[in-house]
């Protein structure tokens, strides 16, 4: 990442009155806790003048030495335009003492960066607490404004530690309307108007932590509220929306050439070509000759731009969709707009328009028999969906679809996205081991669907992904070999004799037969087993995998071991290991993993990390076989 | 380790030179005084690449640009070409000791033969210590331009010493990489004025009056012995002090006051050691401020230089012993000097009779380090031992966290690959005693005939032993690791070619010893290629093979 740096000793500014600080014990079911809020309160004031100013308190007791250390140094991250107009913070000793921080105290550092996806800033304002001791209270007060509204954001009371009470609270000063969808058990609303000004408030006494992991994800039915702030008099409706969105992806940012006229002359596909024939083919012109870049903040109605980007041959996820939407009007191929959420951020609400909710958009194309269809844009550089590919972070998620003539909204229709089945996310392996005088020789051939298809098949990066998913290991490569047109667009990647160290010589006639090396290091990842897991876990997919090891030797192999055969299973998946003399000179080791839940939740997280550690017990088994 | 990312749309962007090509390098330094100087780097190169490509440097906190002109070849010509937004310049990096730099970036366009100059004002020449035979950017060609004033020598590593207008290039070199380097005033030596530019910063930040001395060291002082009153204010020191690692410019190598220090108990290595020199001399210890080099830098600090530095600490003379003392290990015994400054280098300000002294790498209590494994039905129990510093990982992890027991077995976890609970601990800050247990893997014995055949990778490597006990990659200091496993069944297979000083495994009836002898080493390719390695590779490929017991 390019990253600029900068520094201003701002310390701390303005006025902030605290609220009085009563000693508090912690209770007993919290001493394990290494710090405890006392107090965690944000309050978020939309302001007349086209402002947002979001105010934060928060008063943690600590209670570990780990904490007094950690919280010594206490840190937050502003994100791109906010400008601090307060900052207080202050140590209560366990005495009743009060040190304030001062100017020294507060560090205050900008950094902007830059990369071809796009640009952004963060301010990270660090606060050095003297003397931090178990026992003591350290308050922090922040107020941040921004000169713009935040439209729509998903808000929780939980945060990096349990609370012993939470509040959050909006206040509506400003002429737009702000909408509040409280979900899943927040507390009740309390919703007031005083003085003309309309104030929504959620509070609670005894508020969890919230788990961020590379697995962990907020629980789905976790409370949360969102909050919309739109325009007044005028709903945010789905038909707001979609003009909305139609300023932004316009249906034909090219007025004068026709898209199709232009690609069918180039020979990009023929005018007999079904309609998601073309679609594909245009995808895979797109891939193929469209360089990835930058291009910062397109103006929203980007005619002109997108015009010179096309034929510059640029593509980003921006530009992207409007080539694919112009295409699509261009053919007269029937589409419509789909929108919803990574998963990561949440469940999308059925019946509910907030922006929050449409971060991720798609296009719903329908062939010649009406048949729906889905295409996702690049996630990244060589990152292209095919279609019908659902990324795993939405698969499954509700989400709406909205139908229009061209700039003209129709109506809106819930769906939701398939989840990948099993079946669809497979890696196969054939591996032959041939064991010579000295040395044993392996050839492979892996064939990867699915969620793996898209994670290998594309881009320089193919053998990082092999690697990162633990299919192959780090001194190894696999040569692609191939891409199937159709769905789910199996790829087949070859390696031919290379030399492996798989045995171990016990003694004249007994070896150790290490399978190591050729099965993949963990399920998704090789270090899983030792991941952090919170009490709510999302998979990235289901996932099947089978690998048929055949093992020859001229001189004859035997497997000598009594058990044979190493069998799991639980609720989240199984592993099931068997190794078989098919002859005197070959072995068979088949192995199936399979993964069959993709949300765990309390037990069955319990049970993914049982299903982890037996895999690996298993992969790292080495087998006693008879070689003469 | 990177990460299955796709949960989230992650953007990772390189920062490299990969496809640029710097041809020419020239670094030009006008000095006007000891506290400022005009620089000017002139970088000539090719971006061969379609894409924009970054160049960066570092440049000290107080750095002032003065102008960036930017070129480009064009048929033939260089030609001016518009800077817009393609420099910029960072201000600070905080991250750590001496690093109060910052940084000039360069946007260097897709397909461009490009110069660029940048001059700046820059502040302190105490903190122009080095050149690289490569450059900044691994140019084909680098030069180094010095102009002095009068009575100012740059003097340099390998014993050069320059006056007035000096240049380096490539060959100056020789086989070096890099040369170190100070400019100082030619009335003094190196060393003389390296020392007396840190006394006369530091000097006043020793300042401590009687009212800011801790109650309790004052009441050891009157009770205790010397010995026991020195101990006490390093733990003090160490306890009370919590480590902060930012770091601001030219603050980055002086010291915070030490009344500050006390008052806000935070500070960093060097307030550290600053108030430790205080104290000691308060309570009328010798001891000195002492600018070092931690294990992790490279190379060798026997020249006045703060690029061969990076760490400070305080040196006691207690009963005519040198006591390297670094407070910012929590764990450090005191008389033992930290792991991060075993075997290195450290300069003395103010002690003329000999400003560097070396730091050896064995620390000075009894160190144990005994895993005794037993076989009981389908589990193995474990009785971990250790003293002196290989109890800093125990004694460490038992100071800081509410849970340190969960965070000890799964360090154990993380070793064995086993899933162990703890039966009982003791833990002190010099000696530690543990017993685990654990569940017996299918992967670990396997039934053939009438054999078990158990496959040691459960045993904790080298490599993980010097990571749990030294928070290293190779070892700092020398040692042993004795293991002894007790099995069910008598072994039967011979150990055959297992003896020796690096590593001994011996066999009696069900019970097998394993001595590992570790040395202290300079890189972890050494540690990885040494006898010790080889051997407990060639040991852990085999099974022990023992008779089946029902």
């Amino acid at each position: 990442m390019n990253c600029f740096v900068g520094i201003s000793q701002n310390g701390i500014r303005g006025v902030y009155y605290w609220p009085e600080y009563e000693v508090v014990t912690i209770p007993d079911s919290l001493s394990e806790e290494s710090a405890v809020y006392i107090s965690n309160v944000t309050n978020i004031d939309f302001l007349e003048s086209s402002q947002t100013k979001i105010r934060i308190f928060k008063r943690l007791y600590i209670n570990s030495e780990e904490a007094a250390e950690k919280f010594s140094k206490r840190e937050f991250i502003l994100q791109d335009d906010g400008k601090i107009k307060m900052l207080q913070a202050r140590s209560i000793k366990s005495d009743g003492t009060i040190i304030p921080l001062v100017d020294s105290d507060v560090i205050d550092t900008y950094s902007k960066s830059s990369n071809r996806y796009g640009g952004g800033s963060i301010r990270r304002i660090q606060l050095i607490y003297p003397d931090v001791k178990v026992g003591d209270v350290i308050d922090l007060a922040y107020e941040i404004h921004y000169d713009r509204y935040l439209l729509s954001r998903i808000m929780r009371l939980e945060d990096d530690m349990v609370s012993l009470y939470s509040r959050a609270t909006i206040r509506n000063l400003s002429l737009m309307d702000v909408t509040v969808y409280s979900l899943n058990g927040m507390p009740e609303m309390i919703s007031k108007t005083i003085n003309s000004v309309r104030t929504v408030t959620f509070e609670k006494k005894g508020v969890g932590i919230i788990t961020d992991g590379f697995f962990d994800v907020p629980r789905p039915k976790s409370p949360q509220f969102i909050y919309t702030l739109w325009y007044p008099h005028q709903s945010l409706d789905y038909n707001t929306f979609y003009d909305y969105d139609a300023n932004k992806y316009p249906y034909d940012y090219r007025k004068t050439t026709s898209l199709k006229t232009e690609l069918l002359t180039e020979g990009v596909y023929n005018e007999s070509d079904l309609y998601m024939v073309r679609l594909k083919k245009f995808v895979a012109y797109l891939e193929k000759y469209f360089s990835w870049v930058d291009v910062g903040n397109l103006p929203n109605t980007a005619v002109q731009s997108t015009q010179n980007y096309y034929e510059k041959q640029m593509v980003n996820q921006i530009l992207f969709s409007r080539y694919v939407l112009k295409f699509l009007n261009d053919n007269s191929i029937p589409f419509n707009k789909g929108f919803t959420k990574n998963l990561r951020d949440g469940q999308f609400i059925q019946g509910t328009v907030l922006l929050e909710q449409m971060s991720e958009r798609f296009f719903i194309v329908y062939d010649e028999t009406n048949q729906a269809h889905y295409l996702f844009p690049p996630s990244g550089k060589d990152e292209y969906y095919f279609l019908d590919e659902i990324p795993f972070y939405v698969e499954g998620n509700d989400c709406v679809g909205l139908d229009g003539l061209r700039d003209k909204f129709e109506e809106e229709y819930p769906l939701t996205l398939p989840d990948s089945e099993l079946e669809f996310n497979q890696h196969r392996s054939i591996i032959n081991v041939e064991i010579g005088a000295d040395s044993c020789i392996v050839s492979r051939r892996d064939k990867t669907k699915g969620h793996y298809s898209f994670l290998t098949r594309s881009g320089e990066d193919a053998n990082d992904w092999l690697e990162e998913l633990s299919i192959i290991q780090k001194t190894k490569s696999l040569n692609p070999i191939s891409v199937d047109g159709l769905f789910p667009y199996e790829a087949i990647f070859e390696q031919d004799s290379l030399k492996y160290d798989l045995f171990t010589q016990i003694d004249d006639s007994l070896s150790w037969m290490n399978l190591k090396e050729l099965l993949p290091g963990g399920i998704y990842v090789e270090d899983e087993v030792t991941e952090e897991y919170g009490d709510y876990v999302m998979l990235p997919f289901l996932k099947k995998s089978d690998f048929s090891i055949f093992i020859k030797s001229k001189n004859g192999i035997s497997l000598e071991e009594t058990n044979t055969e190493f069998n799991f299973k639980n609720e989240v998946g199984s592993i099931d290991i068997k190794v078989t003399g098919i002859n005197a000179n070959l072995i068979k080791v088949k192995m199936k993993v399979s993964v069959e839940q993709k949300y765990l939740l309390d037990d069955n997280v319990d049970q993914y990390e049982a299903l982890i550690k037996n895999y690996a017990d298993f992969v790292s088994k080495k087998w006693v076989v008879k070689t003469p | 380790m990177k990460r299955l990312i796709l949960f989230i749309s992650l953007c990772i962007f390189h920062l490299g030179y990969g496809q640029l090509l710097v041809e020419n390098e020239i670094h030009t330094y006008t000095i006007a005084d000891f506290n400022s100087y005009e620089r000017t780097i002139q970088i000539e190169g090719l971006n061969q690449s379609h894409n924009d490509e970054f160049i960066s440097f570092p440049v000290n906190e107080l750095s002032e640009l003065i102008s960036v002109e930017s070129q480009e070849f064009k048929k033939g010509k260089w030609k001016n070409s518009k800077i817009n937004n393609a420099v910029r310049v960072s201000n600070l990096d905080w991250s750590s000791f001496y690093s109060g730099i910052k940084r000039y970036y360069y946007k260097v366009p897709p397909n461009t033969h490009f110069r660029i100059i940048f001059k700046s004002r820059e502040e302190h020449t105490i903190l122009l210590s080095k050149i690289y035979k490569r450059g900044y950017f691994d140019a084909q060609n680098t030069t180094y331009n010095f102009h002095l004033p009068e009575n100012f020598t740059l003097s340099t590593s390998n014993g050069g010493n320059y006056q007035m207008d000096r240049s380096f290039h490539q060959n100056d070199f020789d086989s070096l990489n890099e040369i170190a380097y100070l400019i100082h005033n030619s009335d003094f030596e190196p060393k003389m004025y390296f020392s007396n530019w840190f006394e006369k910063r530091i000097d006043p930040q020793l300042e401590l009056g009687e009212e800011f001395i801790p109650e309790e060291l004052l009441l050891i002082s009157k009770k205790e012995s010397r010995a026991e009153l020195a101990k006490a204010c390093f733990k003090y020191v160490q306890r009370e002090v919590k480590y902060i690692d930012i770091e601001n410019g030219i603050n980055a190598i002086i010291p915070r006051n030490c009344e500050k220090i006390l008052v806000k108990n935070i500070g960093d290595c060097k307030d550290m050691a600053t108030l430790l020199v205080s104290l000691y001399r308060h309570f009328g210890f010798e001891s000195y401020f002492g600018i070092s080099r931690t294990n992790s830098k490279k190379g060798v600090f026997d020249f006045p230089s703060v690029g061969l530095a990076n760490h400070a600490i305080c040196v006691l003379k207690l009963n005519e012993e040198w006591i390297y003392l670094d407070a910012t290990e929590d764990a450090c015994l005191f008389g033992d000097p930290s792991l991060q400054i075993l075997g290195t280098e450290v300069f003395l300000v103010g002690h003329s009779e000999k400003y560097f002294q070396e730091i050896l790498n064995q620390p000075n209590f009894e160190l144990k380090n005994n895993f005794d494994f037993t076989f009981i039905g389908d589990q193995i129990h474990l009785i971990v031992e250790t003293s002196g510093k290989l109890n800093r990982f125990f004694y460490g992890t038992s100071l800081k966290v509410n849970d340190s027991e969960e965070s000890l077995v799964k360090a154990l976890n993380y070793c064995t690959k086993l899933d162990w609970s703890l039966d009982s601990s003791f833990i002190s800050d010099s000696n530690s005693k543990l017993k685990f247990s654990a569940s017996i893997l299918n992967s670990t014995i396997t039934k053939a005939g009438d054999r078990n055949y158990i496959d040691l990778s459960f045993l904790i490597s080298p490599e993980l032993a010097i990571a749990l006990f030294q928070a290293n990659d190779y070892p700092l200091y020398n040692f042993q690791l004795a293991t002894t496993i007790v099995f069910e069944g008598n072994i039967v297979n011979p150990i055959d070619g297992l003896q020796g000083e690096a590593l001994n495994a011996s066999v009696d009836s069900n019970k097998l010893t394993v001595n590992q002898n570790y040395q202290a080493c300079e890189s972890e390719e050494v540690f990885l290629k040494s006898e010790l390695v080889k051997k407990w590779k060639h040991f852990i490929k085999k099974p022990i093979i023992t008779e089946y017991v029902e």
